[in-house]
């Protein structure tokens, strides 16, 4: 495969925290509701890999700790990403693998949304739809091949 | 007392439900969901709800969508495995796997029958609507393929008594469909809605028809006859705005009672009925009369059905991302 963006600029990331000691409830029997701030969500995604580089997408300021919105009493999350270049034929997967870590990792009562920062990507708006419609989400991860690339951007690296 | 009462919870399903529907009279039940099961609930001699789970070898992904025939004899059921598999009473009142409508490309997303029982509708993200003609028990021919939608297909409803289609789409439309001598036709498209239509309902005398929108809308449209022709045009009449705060999955029109039922992502079921007081020929007014919040705990609700059976046209039916089907009364 031909890599999109040979050279993309490497960000300084910030000092990682220690996940274990993040506790998610997502058994939905359990009426205990731990609050959820946008450094916990931040953290979920920081970790996942981009599709094309050996690279986490903090460390290419896809994701930004400022465009992680939580409203934890509104049950509502919204994560806002910034491709790297405006033609990114990956934007959709990024979107998808921040969407299942989520999805795994939040509990149940969040509603979430997923969006490319506006501007970022020639087709931001198609791009946002798909990503923000269940039906169509629900039916990509039932796609064997497309999942197994999902969850290789999901595993943790060391 | 509560407006909307929960009578009872049907489990069955261990995935996300995606839709619950009544049969013809309300004696049974039939839901689908992303575990790709199909369960029909019907009730025992104590009046409780009983299910039986149809053969899960036949589909191989999330059944979508399930519909009763009008004569309750069958049931077809689409998937995303891009299948439709029709199922037909046996002699033990169970539904049997008979034959499978294929030739969708992907998932198939909502399927229909006609109120005369002759003919089904399927519609895929493939962006086509297929119409199919039910020559014997087991045998459906492809009568044809209707292509003007420019996205993904979300649902295909039939007139309650005309032969006239309706599709629902994620390319912000809504197409209405005729035939004229086996020749289907693209008869009118209504535009209005700003994002994907999840789904549209008819009233009891198919001259006004309810959408839902991923743009948090409700809207109505009245058919109109054009004058000095046999033609006619739908025209938007009501917009329901600020009752939903997430996308709108489902809406059901009763055919019994005349009230409009919705729900959606923002897990709320919401209860409507028309205002004739300030309604105008070309401008109709609806008033809000009940509402449930978090029907299905803090999940999307993906599916709203009113009763069926003439003795009971207050129940409501429900399917929901936790995984269960409800039965609702609603006390007016």
């Amino acid at each position: 495969m031909t890599v999109l963006n040979a050279n993309p600029v490497v960000y300084e990331v910030a000092e990682k925290i220690d996940i274990t000691k993040v506790k998610y409830d997502i058994n939905e029997q359990d009426e205990t509701r731990e609050p959820i701030d946008n450094e916990e969500v931040f953290d979920l995604i920081r970790t996942i890999n981009d599709p094309e580089h050996p690279l986490t997408l903090e460390q290419l300021n896809v994701i930004r700790l400022e465009s992680v919105h939580v409203e934890d009493s509104n049950n509502y999350v919204s994560v806002t990403f910034f491709p790297t270049i405006p033609h990114c034929s990956m934007a959709t997967l990024i979107g998808l693998c921040i969407r299942v870590r989520l999805l795994r990792s939040l509990p149940s009562r969040f509603k979430i949304d997923i969006f490319v920062a506006e501007g970022t990507h020639q087709s931001d708006a198609a791009v946002n739809k798909q990503l923000n419609d269940k039906e169509r989400v629900a039916a990509a991860l039932e796609n064997s091949h497309l999942l197994k690339v999902v969850n290789q951007c999901l595993i943790e690296k060391e | 007392m509560e407006k909307i009462e929960l009578v009872t919870v049907l489990k069955g399903h261990n995935d996300k439900v995606w839709q619950a529907k009544w049969n013809s009279n309300g004696s049974l039940i039939c839901s689908c969901g992303a575990d790709k099961k199909i369960c029909v609930y019907s009730k025992d001699n104590n009046g409780q709800w009983k299910y039986d789970t149809l053969d899960e070898e036949v589909h191989s992904r999330t059944v979508r969508s399930v519909a009763f025939s009008p004569d309750n004899n069958f049931i077809a059921s689409s998937s995303f495995d891009s299948t439709t598999a029709i199922w037909m009473k046996n002699d033990e009142n169970a539904y049997e796997y008979i034959a499978s409508l294929e030739g969708h490309e992907n998932e198939v997303k909502s399927v229909a029958w006609s109120a005369s029982g002759s003919l089904v509708a399927t519609c895929s993200r493939d962006k086509s609507v297929w119409i199919w003609e039910v020559e014997g028990d087991d045998d459906f021919e492809c009568l044809s393929v209707l292509q003007e939608h420019t996205q993904d297909v979300k649902m295909v409803a039939w007139h309650p008594f005309d032969e006239i289609l309706v599709s629902a789409s994620y390319d912000d439309t809504i197409r209405v469909w005729k035939d004229n001598e086996d020749d289907w036709y693209c008869a009118d498209t209504l535009e209005g809605h700003i994002s994907t239509v999840w789904a549209v309902d008819f009233n009891a005398t198919g001259d006004l028809l309810a959408s839902v929108s991923d743009d948090m809308t409700i809207r109505i449209w009245k058919c109109f006859k054009v004058e000095g022709t046999t033609e006619s045009k739908w025209k938007s009449v009501a917009v329901l705005k600020g009752y939903h705060t997430r996308p709108i999955y489902s809406v059901s029109w009763s055919k019994l009672n005349n009230k409009l039922a919705t729900c959606g992502g923002d897990n709320y079921i919401r209860i409507f009925e028309l205002d004739e007081e300030n309604s105008k020929e070309d401008q109709l007014s609806f008033k809000l009369i009940a509402s449930k919040q978090n029907g299905h705990s803090e999940s999307d609700i993906n599916s709203v059905m009113w009763s069926t059976d003439k003795e009971n046209p207050d129940l409501l039916l429900t399917a929901g991302d936790d995984n269960n089907v409800k039965l609702w009364k609603v006390n007016f």
